[in-house]
């Protein structure tokens, strides 16, 4: 194989879009997060704000971003609020996937903002970074495809011209999903790299001596009162330990990369140590972290492994919730299809007791299919059935996305609500009888005898 | 739409060249107009036994009340955390130099933009603490102070 087409593999290998989703919403979620922070606005963005001038030394980025303003004019608070108003609800859709390029872009541009009007007054600091590199990378992928609300509205479009609920069969992939993760990764090779080489240049070997580590735990801790790096500090193996690990994790990061089955040990290795310099040193570096998704793909491989490995000797059957729905039902379709999208696990499994009715009954048996029709029905794994709003509490059980749901659904008289609410939609949602391009339109029935409306709403 | 090879490439290298070239040791380095492409220098210097560091705050008098004094965090004043200790470590080291006095003038004129005809003098409180094997020496030494200026007079200069 040529060099050029062992390139072209190694950055555009089709990739699963979901991992890219799960990117965009770790680095959307680190840098809102930061923005967001109580206080971030009141108690650093706009005092800086009224600093005398002298403290200001913008950022060229942010001369480039108050442009309309004049080359290196300095933010008014009133500007700074609107910013941060801007990021707020446009990383909130970008979170969510809701027209994920805009959103991405409006993002972008006020984190940025935000972040360079922080750092005009003669202080840098680190932890952003590379996440806003990568979150600038992302508006040129399709990282809303997948994990999206762009990505439900397209699949309930896609149903609703088809007429009929068909599960996604295979996780999507894109060769555009591959070199933003694969850029990602060599991103943190790259300033792990950076940051090993300075203290070899710098420090020499004596960065190892263990005084090192206890100076700068004194240093931050006594800067910012942190008893803790202060204790930590009287210790001197211990400063000889974390050197050593230190300096080793940054210099090899690069296996993880080279050698992806070693991925879930250094990152795991790498939350440690941010995790000891955000307790002991008061430098959280969480969005740096955010950074470690683009791993995803070879640490569920890893994880997998380990889990199979396990479970060797068990049962490796998968447990499946099936669901039997009203495949003529318009409202069901729309509902099946945001199911199965929001079903990362893959734990349902669909039956359309129009199209599959021998299934159906199979698995109710002694139900009629006027009684299926009436609600829609959960099959747990043991064989259990459940029906109309017990079905859906069930399914709310089983995808993470609806956990936030469960205690509304367990709550006292949620039963007696639900129950009432399930009813009144069943009774009152469209049917049509479709099949392919043929449709059979019966009139002014109910939902029992089979048929209702055309139009597809509920009347 | 699948984005154009071509434009994917130059995104690659553009990124990764642009941050490897940045973090090498060769890069001349400017402060922040490279940002977010960003070295990794943090805590790269190497210390050894019995080194010091020097804590650092700026303390202020109200108007009237010169015998009194209030320490100043960077949070209340609203300056960059690292920087008020960077510039209290710098009058403190040789509080009659230039760079002293542009410091005393730029945290003179930050407290009297936060707190407006409300403190009259400042002073940089310092305390040196040594790094040794198993303890560390004058971690709890009181403070004393390394220089003293009015406020209000260079404040308004």
């Amino acid at each position: 194989m040529s060099l050029r087409a062992r390139l072209d593999r190694y950055w555009f290998e089709p990739a699963r879009l979901r991992d890219l989703a799960w990117l965009r919403i770790a680095i959307v979620l680190a840098l809102w997060g930061d923005a967001m922070w109580p206080g971030t606005l009141t108690h650093q963005q706009l005092p800086l704000a009224r600093l005398p001038g002298e403290w200001f030394s913008p950022l060229p980025v942010l001369k480039l971003l108050m442009l309309p303003f004049g080359w290196g004019a300095r933010p008014s608070a009133m500007l700074i609020v609107v910013a941060w108003i801007v990021c707020g609800a446009s990383g909130l859709l970008a979170l969510a996937g809701a027209f994920t390029r805009v959103s991405l872009t409006i993002f972008a541009t006020a984190t940025t903002f935000l972040l360079a009007h922080f750092y005009s007054y003669g202080t840098m600091e680190h932890p952003q970074a590379a996440a806003v590199i990568v979150l600038w990378m992302l508006i040129l992928t399709p990282c809303g495809a997948e994990l999206s609300v762009d990505a439900l509205r397209a699949r309930v479009r896609e149903s609703r011209a088809r007429e009929r609920f068909v599960p996604r069969d295979a996780e999507a992939l894109s060769r555009d999903a591959r070199w933003p993760l694969r850029v990602t990764q060599w991103l943190l090779v790259s300033l792990y790299l950076s940051a090993a080489l300075a203290k070899l240049r710098i420090g020499k070997a004596a960065w190892l001596n263990g005084y090192t580590m206890q100076y700068y735990l004194l240093l931050d801790g006594s800067r910012h009162h942190v008893p803790l790096g202060i204790a930590v500090a009287h210790v001197h193996w211990l400063g000889v330990v974390a050197a050593v690990v230190a300096l080793t994790f940054e210099l090899t990061f690069v296996v993880c990369v080279l050698y992806p089955r070693a991925a879930p040990a250094y990152l795991a290795t790498g939350v440690a140590l941010h995790t000891g310099i955000a307790m002991l040193m008061q430098a959280p570096f969480y969005q740096l972290l955010s950074v470690y998704v683009a791993f995803v793909e070879p640490v569920r491989d890893e994880v997998r492994g380990w889990v199979r490995a396990w479970r060797r000797g068990a049962s490796s059957e998968r447990r499946v919730w099936t669901l039997v729905y009203d495949g003529y039902c318009p409202l069901c379709i729309r509902t099946m299809t945001q199911l199965d999208a929001l079903d990362g696990g893959r734990v349902l499994r669909y039956v359309d007791l129009e199209r599959e009715p021998a299934s159906a009954s199979e698995l109710l048996p002694g139900v009629s299919r006027e009684d299926m029709r009436e609600e829609m029905a959960v099959v747990t794994p043991s064989g259990d059935v459940l029906r109309g709003f017990f079905a859906f509490r069930e399914i709310s059980k089983r995808l993470p996305v609806l956990w936030v749901l469960v205690p509304v659904m367990f709550a006292p008289g949620a039963e007696w609500v639900g129950t009432r609410v399930y009813a009144w939609v069943a009774a009152s949602r469209a049917r049509r009888l479709c099949d392919g391009d043929a449709c059979v339109v019966p009139r002014g029935a109910s939902v029992g005898d089979a048929a209702i409306d055309f139009e597809g709403r509920v009347s | 739409m699948p984005l154009s090879k071509v434009v994917a490439t130059a995104a690659i290298i553009g990124i990764l060249g642009a941050q490897t070239a940045i973090g090498s040791p060769a890069f001349p380095s400017r402060y922040g107009w490279n940002w977010p492409f960003l070295p990794y220098p943090m805590y790269a210097a190497a210390h050894a036994r019995t080194d010091s560091l020097v804590v650092a705050e700026l303390r202020v008098s109200e108007c009237g009340r010169a015998m009194a004094t209030t320490v100043m965090p960077p949070e209340s004043l609203g300056t960059p955390l690292y920087q008020l200790p960077n510039l209290m470590i710098a009058i403190a080291s040789a509080p009659g130099s230039h760079a002293a006095r542009d410091a005393m003038r730029k945290v003179s004129r930050a407290v009297d933009a936060e707190f407006p005809g409300r403190y009259c003098s400042a002073s940089a409180w310092v305390r040196t603490v040594f790094v040794a094997d198993t303890a560390t020496y004058a971690l709890d030494a009181p403070m004393h102070r390394a220089a003293e200026w009015p406020i209000r007079d260079r404040g308004t200069e």
